[in-house]
């Protein structure tokens, strides 16, 4: 069984954004518009966060590239009451818009924030509904949604290796973000498979992932700027 | 009866001002509705939430009103499986706090909900792992068990009611409701046993409840919520502000529906004692919560830590320490203001000091998580405060609804403690006192002059002469003791009355047993001390020496149980015993 | 009353039935305006070459039955190799824009007054020929001007060479924002015009002085992508990056080191590094004498005047400082020194630490290419005698409204919003009778023109792009991906048929049908050169066949020819005019009453010469400041707490040529005595995404223009700051 992995490299990283924007465009996500943004209703699957420490002229930022941590233990699918958000065979964290009744209790357990929450009938003026991914449905108001490691495009990955009678290779799938990442900053791949770029990748001696210590064991890793 | 047509009152003739505040409060429950109508249609948008700030008002409501829940049915249960007397014309009020409040509280979450069309689906897909679901099973057992707790004592008024109205309606409905209740011995003996198993479970349930609410925040690994103390501390806060709205709610029926006989300053009083004790218990429970955070100093609780005590948040946690613990110690403490005023404001502040403390223990966790995200700010909107009011005005109207049709005291526990009250209480004080093994009747002497209320002094002053007595006892045709005339009657033909502790204690809850001592006159039946100083031949010695003592008698007329004179004991009698002893 | 066990289950069923029903309707109620996704149909990839800025990356479009759903990078293109940045991601939003001008609109109010009129093509176009043969007649058709986008291209030409047929010379390309680099030195120093390329991903160490170096420099993607392979990619030894500037911008997070320094002293500071570099013979003995000249009055001067305590005193830098990264630029080598395109002298100082490490045209270092590009339009033979009115856009505002040398009867505008880039062109526009602009938004410029003939955007247009890469050159075709949505037209074809109308001479240079025609007449002659189309190396049969394989693989590509630079000119860097202006800089304005400096800072989501009615920019503008939407200015905490200003107060920024109000934001990454305000919102759109939102910096700057460079200097304006209400 697969095991997906995301790496970003923190020392390529240029935080162009390039990944927010593309996952906001491959997965439909709604806009937000000034007030709502202004209201921390803005949904961003893939965002990107500065960490500053220090104080001027001391001071240090990092700007972390942060999608879902697809945890192998996630906190959210624990309390979830409907079997709404659950970790799929290849550790993925599905989310099941139709059933989902918009408690929210996810939300505020992922130590992440990475859940978002559809505050509105997400609408887009009438022009922009053709740029809509048809391989991704429109969620309704009230439901939680999040980054998907863009699992339709493993299925569809899948349909295809199947089609042309092969085994799904490296490179068939990956989401959105890595697919457009200027720098070429992040990987995505199977940690399972030994040959995968990710399985040494997340050996190195840079990699870390985020808060580590509280035992979710992200399946997101960081590779640290520097050395 | 005159005395309880005050009960029935708001039943028969609840008045203009009845029909006023009701409609005020329906006024407030459909807007509220038109609040409600808004967010579904436009989303949880309308309200001031937002990421990371996922829950705010409403989750604050649902908590703070099942934590209000522990009031009625908790409270009640303990009192009544501890036979406390008193609380027999206090516990209908409280009772029904529960039920309504407990409907509000999941009233709240379905308003939280972003779907709640899709509300059957925790049947349909239900996950017993989630604390949610959890939280649903507890409430509705809670719930269920609370509604048939507050029914069971509410059959023998219903019947009542259903003897007493004329019209058909009315009639129709209590008699269903009252299903078929006459007051055999027979139904008596069930209903107090399913009300005395009812008490027992409902424990367990109500302790369940909010501990598996505070587990919705316990269970998660966010900063703050994750403690092991949440649960007893959300029932300790849970059961404080529950007497707390007690109290105000006690206060209002108590003046609205004219029921200062029957919800008396002693209700108030214990309840006051027992609203102190939580309220240290609740300090106690805060101090421990937040001592441990600070002192392991986690950066990421305290972000949290210090958004509570000297941020964005600073003048709500202050604010409820302040009413949480401040004004209801110094209000508790003082003997001054522990009047019902006074308990009544200290009850307000608290029952605000709850609600802030809900609302401190959800937010600030939230608007600060653990990663560097802007932190989350958050203002209700006029949808959460309506909704929040209609809250409120929806448990005002209901709650007034049920005094329309039902006796918010129970009429037939009281007029039960009348009969056997006292009786009662006296049973269980001999059941605890030592020295119960020597009796009145093994000590008395059983040769005992008496007189007859038409004695006159002067035979008297003969007899305690002759036999080198102090006093006798004045009895009736039917050798009932009526009184006792003694030495210094005759000599002064006047004593001081006093009570005796258990005359005392039956006063509080009968007062119409009290009566005063007769007077000067010729006859014994003038110049006796009534009723006499008795005791009944099952009485202990150590009661006995008790009574002696307190009451600077000489000796004390043995009765048997229909009052009849069986003896008498002197001093001498108990000093003997002693001795054998 | 029994209740058998029958009723009970018809009773819970009806219960049951009804909150089922009842949940039902409710979700209808919720659910009402809800959007479905269109169908999923047959789908394309198209490849084309992205618009939003001037880069040139190659893109595929996903298009599913005529609805184009996703734009990725093209993996042929070598440019960004499949990749895109996060302007090129939202590209779908410039094609969808709601608000896009639909047909050619006659204004019918006064200028500003927003009042349209829709017209024909016909009429449009018809009118703008009469307009121009009308001055053509008087004869004076230097009267007309046009302002152009940055174009890389075909369009260019096309344009320039309407221009040139016109009799005009007053055509002016906007300054691009890619090119934010020290471009006006390696010009005046090494006499070379073309596009220098900075090979950062081979370079060790890289000294950025204030650049946008991973923001917006260059060709975003391609600079990015080196960037990438810098840090290490590519098996590459992990380079060293070092920031200077006022404030900590993206490229300073990033960088290993943010040194601080203020605004005006950077040209100081790079010669004090250059003078620790030739105290310690540091310096590339062979380039110098090789490649430079002048290099020992230079170093006189240096020596004397420019010690590090010197230094040390103009930039408040620690001595040490300068010293530590002198050494650390000169010994990992190669390694480059970027400035962005400030007051000329300062970009020379900067650029002669290149020269001193010899990292001038090698691998590592700056390359040049040789330009102009592989294939052009025949340009046409026409002279044009006049003068033009301005030699730089910044200027051409003064001009007009001076009129002088002469005033304007005409101004075209194609693919850039000059009324919000360039300094005062908002009163110089009133001077100028005839407006046309082709654009497809409604951007501050099309707002005061007289006619708007909108062009199509570019996902809708041919075209082509050139573009320099350390390995060749590339061009890019653009095709459509998708017939126009509305009746707009490629603004090339506009210019034939004005052509067209126009007659005579102008007609006969201008010989294409169509736009496409001019374009596919210059792909051919790429058949004869020595390059391969993208993805196929050979085998192509036939132009026919050449062409097709160019649109499906979306472009062309030919090794470099490398240019051998020119001799450095080390004279120049310390000529007494040189010394004179970098104390210009350090010696701004009313410190009294102005006590801080503006810096206007890039973003790397908004270039600000094109339009931004594009929500998934606008929600997420840069990474290291939560702010969207609007503007912000950033002020050190130190300074705010100061001044009683914390973040989220409104605050006004006040200069002596005006004031500003926006939302005050603390920022750790700024200097004490600077402010910083970025650039790009503001632009005074119809569009409802940049309709008042947001303000534009560049409205409070003191005009500061250098003259050598006609740059106009952006971090030179002194302001103050108080809160709004107090």
């Amino acid at each position: 069984m697969a095991k997906w992995v995301m790496v970003i490299d923190l020392d390529k990283c240029t935080a162009c954004q390039a990944c927010v924007v593309a996952c906001q465009v491959e997965n439909n996500i709604p806009i937000a518009g000034p007030d709502e943004t202004e209201r921390q209703r803005i949904i961003r699957w893939m965002e990107i966060i500065p960490f500053i420490y220090g104080e001027y002229p001391d001071v240090r930022m990092r700007l972390l590239p942060r999608p879902c941590m697809q945890c192998d233990n996630p906190p959210c699918t624990k309390v979830c009451p409907v079997r709404a958000t659950m970790l799929g065979p290849e550790g993925i964290v599905a989310q099941i818009y139709p059933r989902c009744i918009g408690c929210r209790y996810c939300t505020s357990a992922c130590p992440y924030t990475v859940k978002y929450f559809n505050w509105h009938t997400p609408s887009w003026p009438e022009e922009m509904r053709n740029s809509l991914n048809p391989d991704v449905s429109v969620r309704p108001a009230g439901v939680v949604e999040k980054c998907t490691f863009c699992i339709h495009r493993l299925q569809k990955a899948r349909e295809k290796a199947a089609a042309e009678g092969r085994q799904l290779r490296e490179g068939d799938y990956i989401p959105a973000c890595v697919q457009t990442c200027p720098s070429c900053a992040m990987y995505f791949g199977d940690s399972e498979n030994p040959k995968s770029i990710v399985s040494d990748l997340i050996k190195s001696p840079r990699a870390f992932r985020l808060l580590e210590e509280i035992g979710t064991e992200p399946k997101v890793y960081y590779l640290s700027e520097g050395q | 009866m005159e005395r309880e047509d005050i009960l029935f009152k708001p039943i028969d003739r609840p008045g203009r001002k009845f029909y006023i505040v009701a409609g005020i409060m329906s006024m407030v429950v459909i807007w509220a509705f038109y609040a409600y109508i808004t967010e579904l249609r436009n989303g949880l948008g309308v309200t001031g939430l937002n990421r990371p700030v996922f829950w705010g008002f409403y989750i604050t409501n649902f908590v703070f009103f099942i934590g209000i829940s522990h009031a009625g049915t908790l409270i009640s249960a303990v009192l009544r499986i501890t036979n406390a007397e008193w609380r027999k014309s206090i516990t209908r009020s409280a009772e029904v706090i529960t039920v309504l409040v407990l409907g509000i509280g999941v009233m709240n979450i379905l308003m939280d909900l972003g779907r709640p069309d899709r509300v059957l689906n925790i049947i349909k897909y239900g996950r017993f792992q989630s604390p949610l679901v959890w939280d649903l099973i507890s409430i509705t057992t809670y719930l269920t068990a609370s509604i048939i707790y507050l029914y069971l004592p509410l059959i023998p008024d219903i019947a009542l009611l259903r003897d007493r109205v004329k019209d058909e309606p009315r009639k129709w409905f209590y008699n269903i409701l009252s299903i078929g209740w006459k007051g055999t011995e027979e139904q008596q003996r069930i209903l107090n046993g399913a009300i005395a198993i009812m008490a027992i479970l409902v424990i367990p349930i109500a302790v369940s409840v909010h501990t598996v609410v505070s587990y919705v925040f316990a269970m998660t690994i966010q900063p703050m919520w994750h403690s092991a103390i949440f649960g007893p501390y959300f029932v300790v806060g849970a059961i404080f502000s529950g007497i707390a709205a007690i109290i105000i709610i006690m206060a209002i029926i108590r003046k609205v529906y004219h029921l200062e006989d029957y919800l008396r300053p002693v209700h108030f009083k214990n309840l006051g004692i027992l609203l102190f004790v939580m309220a240290c218990l609740w300090l106690y429970f805060t101090l421990n919560e937040y001592l441990t955070t600070f002192y392991a100093a986690e950066p990421v609780q305290m972000k949290v830590f210090y958004s509570k005590f000297t941020g964005r948040y600073a003048h709500l946690f202050w604010l409820m320490v302040i009413t949480c613990f401040v004004i209801p110690a110094i209000l508790l403490v003082n003997k001054r203001t522990r009047t019902i005023s006074g308990m009544v404001a200290a009850s307000i502040s608290i029952t605000i000091g709850m609600w802030l403390e809900r609302f401190i223990i959800i937010v600030p966790s939230l608007a600060n998580p653990r990663l560097p995200y802007e932190r989350g700010i958050y203002f209700p909107t006029w949808v959460e405060w309506s909704l929040m009011a209609g809250c409120f005005a929806l448990f005002a109207l209901m709650y007034m609804v049920f005094t329309k049709l039902f006796p918010i005291v129970s009429v037939w526990e009281v007029r039960e403690a009348r009969e056997t009250g006292l009786k009662e209480i006296r049973e269980r004080v001999k059941e605890y006192l030592p020295g119960m093994e020597v009796l009145a009747k093994n000590i008395m002497s059983k040769e005992v002059i008496a007189v007859t209320p038409e004695t006159t002094v002067e035979e008297i002053g003969r007899l305690l002469a002759s036999h080198r007595i102090s006093g006798v006892p004045v009895i009736d045709a039917d050798k009932r003791v009526i009184g006792v005339v003694s030495e210094s009657d005759v000599i002064f033909r006047e004593i001081r009355h006093e009570f005796t502790l258990v005359e005392r204690l039956g006063n509080i809850i009968l007062p119409e047993l009290r009566r005063e001592g007769e007077r000067s006159g010729n006859t014994a039946g003038e110049i006796m001390t009534s009723p006499a100083i008795t005791a009944e031949e099952e009485t202990s010695l150590t009661e006995l020496m008790e009574i002696i003592r307190e009451k600077k008698i000489k000796r004390i007329v043995i009765v048997d149980k229909v009052g009849r004179l069986a003896g008498i004991v002197s001093r001498i009698d108990i000093v003997k015993a002693i001795e054998r002893i | 009353m029994a209740l058998t066990r029958r009723d009970f289950i018809k009773v819970v069923g009806i219960g049951a039935f009804a909150a089922t029903t009842g949940c039902t309707k409710l979700s209808e109620f919720m659910d009402e305006g809800a959007v479905s996704v269109p169908p999923n149909g047959v789908e394309k990839w198209i490849p084309s070459v992205c618009g939003q800025c001037s880069g040139g990356c190659g893109i595929i479009a996903r298009v599913i039955d005529g609805r184009v759903v996703k734009i990725e990078g093209n993996p042929l293109s070598p440019i960004n190799r499949g990749t895109l940045c996060a302007r090129g991601q939202a590209g779908l939003q410039v094609l969808y824009d709601p608000d896009r001008i639909r047909a050619p609109l006659r204004r019918v109010g006064d200028r500003g007054s927003d009042r349209w009129r829709e017209i024909g093509w016909d009429e449009a176009i018809g009118e703008v020929a009469e307009r121009l043969n009308g001055i053509r007649r008087k004869g004076i058709p230097h009267k007309v001007a046009m302002i152009s986008g940055s174009e890389r291209g075909s369009m260019d030409l096309l344009l320039c060479r309407f221009m040139e047929a016109l009799g005009s010379p007053n055509y002016f390309l906007m300054p691009d924002d890619n090119d934010d680099i020290q471009i006006d030195a390696i010009s005046v120093m090494q006499g070379i015009k073309g596009r220098p390329l900075f090979d950062i991903s081979r370079a060790r160490y890289i000294l950025s002085f204030g650049s946008p170096l991973i923001e917006t420099f260059s060709s975003p993607v391609q600079t990015m992508r080196m960037y990438g392979e810098f840090r290490g990619g590519n098996g590459k030894m992990r380079g060293r990056l070092v920031h200077i500037s006022p404030r900590l911008s993206v490229t300073g997070i990033k960088a290993d080191r943010w040194v601080p320094l203020r605004p005006g002293t950077e040209g100081v500071f790079a010669l004090g590094i250059a003078h620790v570099i030739i105290k310690e013979s540091l310096y590339d003995r062979d380039f110098i004498s090789s490649h430079t000249s002048g290099f020992d009055g230079f170093r006189e001067i240096l020596l004397k005047e420019y010690t590090p305590s010197y230094v040390s005193k103009i930039t408040s830098l620690a001595e040490d400082r300068t010293i530590e990264i002198a050494r650390e630029f000169a010994s990992f080598r190669p390694s480059l020194a970027i400035a962005n395109r400030c007051r000329l002298y300062d970009q020379m100082a900067i650029h002669s630490l290149n020269a001193l490490i010899g990292s001038i045209g090698k691998r590592g270092g700056i390359i040049f290419q040789s330009a102009p590009g592989p294939y052009a339009l025949p340009l046409s033979e026409r002279a044009i005698a006049m003068t033009p009115i301005s030699g730089s856009p910044y200027t051409l505002s003064e001009a007009i409204r001076n009129g002088s040398p002469y005033s304007l009867e005409a101004l075209l505008i194609y693919n850039c919003n000059p009324l919000f880039s360039l300094p005062d062109m908002h009163e110089a526009s009133r001077g100028i009778p005839f407006i046309v602009s082709f654009s497809p938004f409604m951007n501050e410029t099309a707002r005061t023109a007289d006619l708007i003939l909108p062009n199509n955007t570019y996902l809708e247009n041919w075209g082509d792009v050139l573009s320099h890469t350390a390995e060749g050159t590339a061009i890019g075709i653009r095709q459509p991906v998708l017939k126009p949505i509305y009746r707009t037209m490629q603004t090339g074809d506009v210019i034939l048929r004005i052509a067209r109308n126009m007659g005579g001479d102008i007609e006969k240079s201008m010989p294409w049908g169509s736009f496409k025609d001019a374009l596919f007449y210059s792909l051919r002659q790429l058949r004869k050169r020595k390059g391969e189309v993208f993805g196929i190396s050979k085998g192509l049969r036939g132009e026919e066949e050449f062409l097709e394989a160019m649109l499906a693989g979306g472009g062309y590509r030919e090794p470099s020819d490398y240019q051998r630079p020119g001799e450095f000119d080390f004279h120049q860097v310390t000529s007494p005019q040189a010394v004179r202006d970098y104390k210009k800089g350090l010696s701004g304005g009313d410190e009294k009453d102005y006590p801080l400096y503006l810096n206007i800072h890039r973003l790397s989501t908004h270039s600000g010469i094109t339009d931004y009615n594009q929500p998934y920019l606008k929600e997420s503008l840069t990474p290291e400041i939560p702010e969207a939407w609007d503007s912000w200015v950033e002020i050190n905490p130190e300074t705010g707490k100061r001044r009683g200003i914390s973040t989220g107060d409104m605050v006004v920024v006040e200069s002596q040529a005006g004031r500003i109000r926006l939302r005050a934001r603390l920022y750790q990454g700024i200097m004490p005595d600077v402010v910083s305000i970025p650039f790009g919102l503001g632009e005074a759109g119809l569009g409802r995404w940049n309709k008042n939102i947001g303000v534009n910096p560049e409205k409070i700057l003191v005009k500061d223009i250098d003259l050598p460079s006609g740059n106009l200097i952006r971090n030179s304006t002194r302001v103050r700051i108080y809160r709004a209400d107090g």
